[in-house]
């Protein structure tokens, strides 16, 4: 018999509400890599995900009680973790928005249009330009383009209408391209 | 379909998330526009850049706390955290060991000889009741071992002195800067000196009802006494009240040093049971200026 990944993650909740602490731990074992990524991504560095990610996992150890079985719990974390991240970003003293790609480029690299440039280099690139997003816009590019989540899933998990779901990925994709447009062929390489 | 109606379709169109009518329309219009065929070509570049980002992995240190978070128990709320935490430190602990204790007695020496190292920057009001002779060296040791800073006559001491039984917050939670370096042996007497200042400061009512303010003004005084952005502490201090699962609250933070690294030194009194009951526990957390790694935890 095959057991699916959102049964397993019930049985593990189940173990885990009637007292098998350890079944906390699975469930982090199965998804903390989805939430540090995203975390990171949001955040654009490794202090602050690590932070976010710590958060992100006590807020689900209060809530995981709450959890109805209504959808699958993927989803439900996905969900929880998106909001929890847009309201970590809220606060003041999070604000990671860059204003301008090359601030976050040239000082470090001294890197410039044009300039083939190392696959390392161009992730921090891309860092960059992803934090030039808005909150919004960011999540849907990294839920769609880094992850692969279709529209519909995304749709469940950030609640957003899918018109706003493709709209925020259109606009975000239009920014991305001409901010990393001088950048791009150095994929090529 | 003009060139503004391409760019708000180009995005479903790279997603092949249009209908054969749309996707024929754009075809057509891209044979005829290079503008437009230009940016298709930027976006599906930036696309593929995107997604060549791949996956992280998660830090060994930020696994190992996450797998902390269940077993935090109760009765040892930060015990289980500061060796789930971050174990690198105990090995930095352990390995600097040697020449902690060669350091203690260094700091000794430098804390005594130069009092008045710290009070340049130190602004909290002088306060009675240092403990004399047995409590931390510290910058109130220090000021009140310091010949050119006696302690303030009685009756001004008073105007500043938390009395425990009146539960005021002010000048509580206490926030200095100083150039202090600490090791284990001196965060630990510094942990009972500020328990014994801080007992029956505040009770399980005032952690659940105080929270906020506590926080906020330990946040402005960070911001007005240290010359760092309060602001960027909040989020870690809420973690570490959250992490002890008791009514807690921030009782004195200084940004100091541990073992020559820069460091937040941070106490928490907490405790449980009834609203009238007091904070009755204290524990000390040393922090990385960023406050979310631990370089050392004690409890008393």
């Amino acid at each position: 018999m095959v057991i699916s990944k959102a049964d397993l993650d019930i049985s593990t909740i189940r173990s885990y509400l009637t007292g098998d602490k350890r079944a906390f731990d699975d469930l982090v074992e199965r998804y903390e890599k989805f939430v540090y990524n995203l975390a990171y991504r949001m955040t654009g560095n490794n202090t602050d995900a690590a932070g976010l990610t710590q958060e992100i996992f006590i807020h689900l150890h209060k809530k995981l009680a709450s959890f109805r079985e209504e959808s699958a719990f993927s989803t439900w974390l996905y969900r929880l973790a998106v909001n929890y991240s847009k309201d970590w970003l809220k606060k003041e003293s999070h604000r990671v928005e860059i204003t301008d790609i090359d601030e976050a480029i040239l000082p470090d690299g001294g890197m410039l249009p044009g300039q083939v440039c190392e696959q390392k280099e161009i992730q921090g690139l891309v860092q960059a330009a992803i934090l030039t997003l808005s909150k919004d816009q960011r999540i849907i590019v990294i839920l769609h383009d880094l992850y692969g989540y279709s529209y519909d899933e995304i749709v469940d998990i950030t609640g957003s209408p899918i018109g706003t779901v493709k709209s925020r990925l259109a606009r975000a994709r239009l920014k991305l391209a001409e901010k990393l447009a001088p950048y791009g062929n150095g994929l090529e390489k | 379909m003009n060139c503004k109606d391409i760019n708000d379709l180009l995005s479903a169109y790279i997603d092949n998330e249009l209908g054969a009518d749309e996707k024929m329309q754009i075809d057509s219009h891209l044979r005829d526009c290079p503008h437009c065929g230009e940016k298709l070509t930027k976006m599906k570049s930036a696309v593929k850049m995107v997604r060549s980002l791949g996956e992280l992995e998660v830090p060994a240190d930020v696994s190992h706390a996450l797998r902390g978070i269940a077993h935090d128990e109760i009765d040892k709320p930060a015990q289980k955290r500061r060796m789930l935490l971050l174990p690198r430190v105990r090995y930095l602990i352990a390995a600097g060991a040697v020449a902690a204790i060669a350091l203690v007695a260094l700091l000794s020496q430098i804390d005594l000889s130069a009092p008045d190292k710290s009070a340049g920057v130190r602004q909290i009001p002088a306060e009675k009741g240092v403990p004399s002779g047995k409590g931390y060296s510290g910058p109130e040791a220090q000021r009140a071992e310091s010949p050119s800073q006696s302690a303030p006559a009685a009756g001004q001491a008073d105007l500043n002195v938390a009395k425990p039984s009146a539960k005021k917050i002010d000048p509580w939670p206490e926030v200095i800067a100083s150039q202090k370096n600490y090791d284990a042996k001196a965060a630990d007497r510094l942990l009972a000196d500020v328990k014994k200042r801080t007992e029956n400061l505040l009770t399980v009512n005032d952690a659940k009802n105080l929270r906020g303010q506590i926080t906020d003004t330990l946040i402005e005084r960070i911001s007005s006494k240290t010359g760092t952005n309060g602001e960027l502490m909040r989020s870690p201090i809420n973690s570490l009240l959250d992490q002890t699962k008791r009514s807690a609250a921030p009782v004195y933070m200084e940004k100091a040093k541990f073992n020559k690294q820069g460091c937040w030194v941070v106490v928490i009194r907490w405790g449980f049971g009834g609203v009238e009951n007091s904070l009755y526990r204290a524990s000390i957390y040393v922090t990385d200026p960023s406050g979310w790694s631990l370089f050392y935890y004690a409890s008393s």
